[in-house]
């Protein structure tokens, strides 16, 4: 592809006019232009997304219901999100999440590539179309896929009568003990094909003589496994692992249509709190703390996963 | 080179949403001094094209489709625009609606909430003096809209809305039910309801159907308590009057009542994941011989059950019913106050009444609507005289503050899933209140 | 024996995928009178329920929302991206860490951190319920991974390409133009079909942001579709079918620069 590009380019470069510009200014302005090119994108960026985020830092330290008139708050509002035992909450199950949207879908995936990467298979790539499929879907058809799914006169429990197993069924998000459950298989259903197919590839890149120095030294598949592909996929695992964490930590869609966070606070993430927080009970100081609490830790968790996987390469 | 501008001009909007950050938020929020309770206020409809814009929820507004070209018949002049968002949406965007620029000149009002605080709706004291709302609504329909000086505390002060029709929630049961339980008669106190509930459990039906995803376990709750407290004493809480408490002998039976029912087995035990709706959906295929719901409902389960729908005012020494008016408030942006007025006096009348009576909201002057015997029509007239002569009507205890709901929503969760006991749901409910009352 | 494993494990996958969306079809075809739709197919499909769901639902006006959103979105950030993914792999300043960093953090702060000032600001300045509302802050969430995606594809081109260029004394924007663009097509086919989705998927600023529900995105709609006719499932299926379609049709027809984009574009 280089090469045909290049031909591409040498048969262009003769259309290229030269100005009559001195090299050496030239050269100085040269410096400063990239900057130019990157300062668009820079402003919308910081207008739409830093300005934002400094402004609920600020609001953040009032105490203010979003229309009458703000009193300063100082740290009161990031207090009452430790002292809250919801808010509190919130954020756990957040954390929680990270194991239904990172961590078994990356076990999932490694299995399944690993599986895959000795055994070619032309149904492949039709796999590949629908297992990826979650990806592009507006997560709220997706919570709405599974809010019916898991009624309590839903499909699931039609399959579980179906084999015999009627004293399971029950209204799935209705229950404290399986709503939260429930909605973060549906972060397994989302994340599972991301992962399995970015490691995939990331076993196709890995070089084919590790394979065979393990072979020559005996080392049967489980070892090949460990000591092969595990390694080989750090990089990899460390994409999939920061992607999904963040979709994890920012969970909103999904929640908010499917169980609102209910039944009482089992299944309540920051989004939802945020929301309600800010649109029904007008503690928007208190939402916006949240909120920064919420960017921080993403923040602190994208850089630790950056780091553990940096020192281990 | 050329582009060195719009960069700056892009800078300088950044620079303006920057900036924004670095006052007080909201302290442009107008000072105003409250509308004078007094000023002098024109009655009826000033002459001119005029345009006024309606927001409600499709719930509530129903009737609206049949009053607005009822008004327009009269006042040719007056053009409305009715727009309805759903309840969620409605309730989350209302006071921003009322804030901005745009603001709509009629709103319905699920709740006061904030909105006679943050100076959002118009004192309408002038106007019921005026037009006589005083003298032609029992005080206890009025009270409900009226908030005292601190803009907080319900049920005296000035008026700052104006009841369309009334919601009541009652107990609905299945007339055929009855008979197949050999039950004579609707109970008639709580130990007749308990009795009956015992006697459909043991005659294999869902003795009551119930759906709290949503939180409407805490209609029972209420309901019981109100009837065991006595309405006067039990509204006040409801009001946010200081010093009230939630913590009664009424709502704690109200939650181990509903606690020892689940026990039973007189509700699904996956109420938690069935909406009212549901619920609804559920009655009306026989799933349940009672169910606590609202008149809103009626139309949907008279349609379905027919003559086998009954319903009436919840059990208790004194009929009392939880309900709250469909009741509009005028924005004070508005700047055809007086035109506004006059279509909330219009709400009072015959036409308006029986548009609403039609989806099941009950006008204030039953006399103005008539329903054939034997039907759950009959029945919601019957049980709201009832109510009304024992003055037992009290708003609804998920208005007592502005997250009361939600707070409800998941302590009857945990409730009615064995996660808290009677006393600790209480305590939960009264410090959601204490936080804005206490 | 392994192979067979494998296979069994990989339709086990796929299945997993499908068999919601079976289940939600089979019940989107139901009567709408049926409260409990199990797995089996309907023996007499209700065809029209999609009819009612698209008249009831309002989607001819949410689907040309996010239509007018997404188109809104993409041209505009695909421009910027470009230009800043250029600047980024030219930079040869001291300002090129922290302008990473900067915008590194950008593919970490959730959008529940922004919105809420969004609301306030978008207000002040009177773009609150337009599509602007949405359109704007989208373009500016979009600018990370856009620059990062055009950097490394500006990056991964072999330098005698521009070099040669330069020796003929071309300036930085024919460069860009004559030598840069022309290879670019793919990566900005790629995201173009990225940002075009997301754009479309965009659910909580359209919430928050717009309040006339038919300015919203079709999620959005279906959020509010959701909460007006809960209990009829059949409709409901329908509805959430109808939002899927026109992005699975986008999907199928552009699979290679979906997956490779989210792939790679995850990795660089």
């Amino acid at each position: 592809m280089a090469d045909s590009l290049a031909n591409r380019v040498a048969v262009r470069d003769r259309t290229v006019v030269a100005p009559a510009t001195p090299v050496r200014a030239r050269r100085s302005r040269a410096r400063l232009v990239p900057l130019l090119y990157t300062a668009p994108a820079l402003l919308f960026y910081a207008a739409f997304v830093i300005a934002p985020w400094l402004h609920s830092l600020w609001i953040s330290f009032w105490d203010w219901n979003g229309i009458g008139v703000a009193t300063w708050a100082g740290l009161d509002n990031y207090r009452e999100i430790l002292a809250d035992p919801a808010l509190r909450l919130s954020l756990v199950h957040a954390f929680g999440l990270i194991l239904f949207y990172s961590v078994i879908p990356i076990c999932f995936g490694l299995v399944l590539a690993a599986l895959v990467a000795n055994v070619p298979w032309k149904g492949m790539p039709f796999v590949r179309t629908v297992i990826f499929l979650p990806q592009i879907l507006p997560l709220v058809a997706v919570g709405s896929v599974w809010k019916l799914f898991f009624d309590d006169d839903g499909p699931f429990n039609a399959l579980l009568r179906a084999v015999g197993l009627s004293d399971l069924t029950r209204a799935w998000l209705g229950d404290f003990t399986w709503a939260y459950p429930a909605v973060g298989v549906v972060g397994t259903w989302v994340s599972t094909g991301l992962c399995f197919l970015l490691l995939y590839s990331g076993i196709g890149k890995i070089d084919p003589a590790l394979y065979e120095a393990a072979r020559l030294d005996g080392a049967g598949a489980i070892h090949e496994f460990w000591h092969v592909t595990m390694p080989g996929l750090r990089r990899e695992m460390s994409v999939a692992a920061t992607v999904t964490v963040i979709a994890a930590l920012a969970s909103f869609d999904v929640v908010y249509v499917m169980t609102a966070g209910g039944p009482g606070e089992s299944t309540l993430v920051p989004g939802v709190a945020i929301y309600r927080l800010t649109f029904t009970a007008g503690q928007v100081g208190t939402a916006c703390a949240l909120a920064v609490v919420l960017s921080l830790l993403t923040c602190a968790v994208m850089f630790a996963l950056n780091r553990l996987t940096r020192e281990k390469t | 080179m050329k582009s060195l501008p719009s960069v700056k001009s892009a800078l300088s909007a950044a620079a303006v949403l920057l900036a924004l950050g670095a006052c007080a938020p909201g302290s442009s929020s107008s000072d105003e001094p409250a509308a004078d309770a007094n000023a002098a206020v024109q009655t009826g409809v000033p002459s001119g094209p005029v345009e006024l814009n309606l927001i409600a929820t499709p719930e509530s507004g129903a009737a609206m489709k049949d009053i607005i070209p009822a008004f327009k018949a009269k006042h040719p002049n007056v053009k409305i625009n009715y727009v309805d968002t759903t309840y969620d949406d409605y309730n989350k965007s209302l006071n921003l609606a009322l804030s901005s620029d745009t603001s709509p000149d009629i709103v319905l009002l699920n709740a006061v909430g904030t909105t006679v605080k943050d100076q959002l709706i118009l004192n309408l004291q002038p106007y019921a003096k005026a037009y006589g709302w005083e003298t032609a609504y029992p005080a206890g329909q009025l009270n409900q809209w009226r908030v005292a000086k601190d803009g907080t505390t319900l049920g005296s002060g000035d008026l700052y809305a104006a009841p369309a029709s009334f919601s009541q929630v009652g107990l609905y049961y299945n007339k055929a039910k009855l008979k197949k339980l050999g039950i004579a008669a609707a109970p008639a106190s709580l130990e007749d309801l308990e009795a009956a509930l015992a006697k459909a459990k043991a005659g294999g039906e869902t003795p009551l159907q119930l759906g709290n995803k949503e939180g409407h376990a805490s209609f029972p709750i209420q309901l019981i308590g109100q009837s065991t407290d006595g309405p006067a004493a039990y509204a006040k809480w409801v009001f946010g009057e200081g010093g009230a408490t939630f913590d009664t002998a009424g709502n704690a039976k109200g939650a181990q009542s509903i606690t020892d029912w689940g026990t039973k087995g007189y509700y699904s035990k996956d109420a938690n994941g069935i909406d009212l709706q549901g619920a609804v959906d559920k009655f009306t295929k026989g799933d349940g011989v009672f169910f606590v719901d609202g008149s809103w409902d009626s139309k949907k389960i008279g349609d379905a059950l027919r003559g086998d729908a009954g319903f009436v005012a919840f059990p208790g020494p004194k009929a009392t019913a939880i309900g709250t008016s469909v009741a509009y408030g005028i924005s004070r942006k508005s700047k055809n106050a007086q035109a506004a007025a006059a279509f909330l006096d219009f709400l009072r009348g015959p036409e308006a009444a029986k548009a609403s009576f039609a989806q099941g909201f009950l006008p204030s002057d039953t006399s103005t609507v008539t329903a054939e015997p034997g039907t759950i029509s009959a029945d919601l007239i019957a049980a709201w005289n009832k109510v009304n002569a024992d003055d037992g009507l009290i708003g609804f205890n998920n208005n007592a503050t502005a997250t009361m709901n939600d707070t409800l929503v998941a302590e009857t969760q945990k409730l009615i899933a064995g996660k808290v006991d009677p006393a600790t749901f209480i305590r939960a409910v009264q410090s959601d209140w204490a936080k804005t009352h206490g | 024996m392994i192979r067979s494993m494998t296979r069994l494990s990989l339709l086990a996958a796929t299945a997993s995928v499908l068999v919601p969306f079976y289940a939600i079809l089979a019940a989107s075809l139901q009567p709408q009178d049926n409260l409990s739709p199990g797995l089996a197919w309907p023996s007499d499909p209700q065809w029209h329920n999609y009819v009612d769901a698209w008249s009831t639902g309002g989607f001819a006006d949410l689907m040309r929302s996010s239509l007018i959103i997404a188109l809104g979105v993409v041209p505009l950030a695909l421009v910027l991206a470009t230009l800043a993914g250029y600047g980024l792999a030219m930079m040869r300043l001291a300002v090129r860490g922290p302008i990473f960093a900067l915008l590194m953090l950008g593919l970490a702060l959730p959008y529940e951190s922004i919105v809420i000032p969004l609301y306030y600001d978008l207000k002040s300045i009177g773009l609150l319920n337009t599509y602007w509302a949405v359109i704007l802050p989208l373009i500016g969430a979009f600018m990370p991974f856009g620059v990062f995606w055009m950097r490394s594809h500006f990056e991964s081109l072999p330098p005698e390409l521009t070099e040669a260029a330069e020796m003929d004394g071309a300036t930085s924007r024919q460069i860009l133009r004559q030598v840069l663009l022309p290879t670019a097509r793919p990566a900005l086919t790629t995201l173009g079909l990225l940002y075009f989705m997301w754009a479309w998927n965009q659910f909580l600023l359209a919430l928050i942001l717009i309040q006339d529900p038919a300015m919203r995105t079709a999620p959005s709609g279906l959020g509010k579709f959701i909460q007006a006719y809960g209990r009829n499932i059949p409709l409901l299926s329908a509805g959430t079918i109808i939002v899927i379609v026109p992005v699975v049709i986008l999907y199928l027809f552009f699979q290679r620069h979906f997956v490779k984009g989210i792939l790679s574009g995850a990795i660089k």
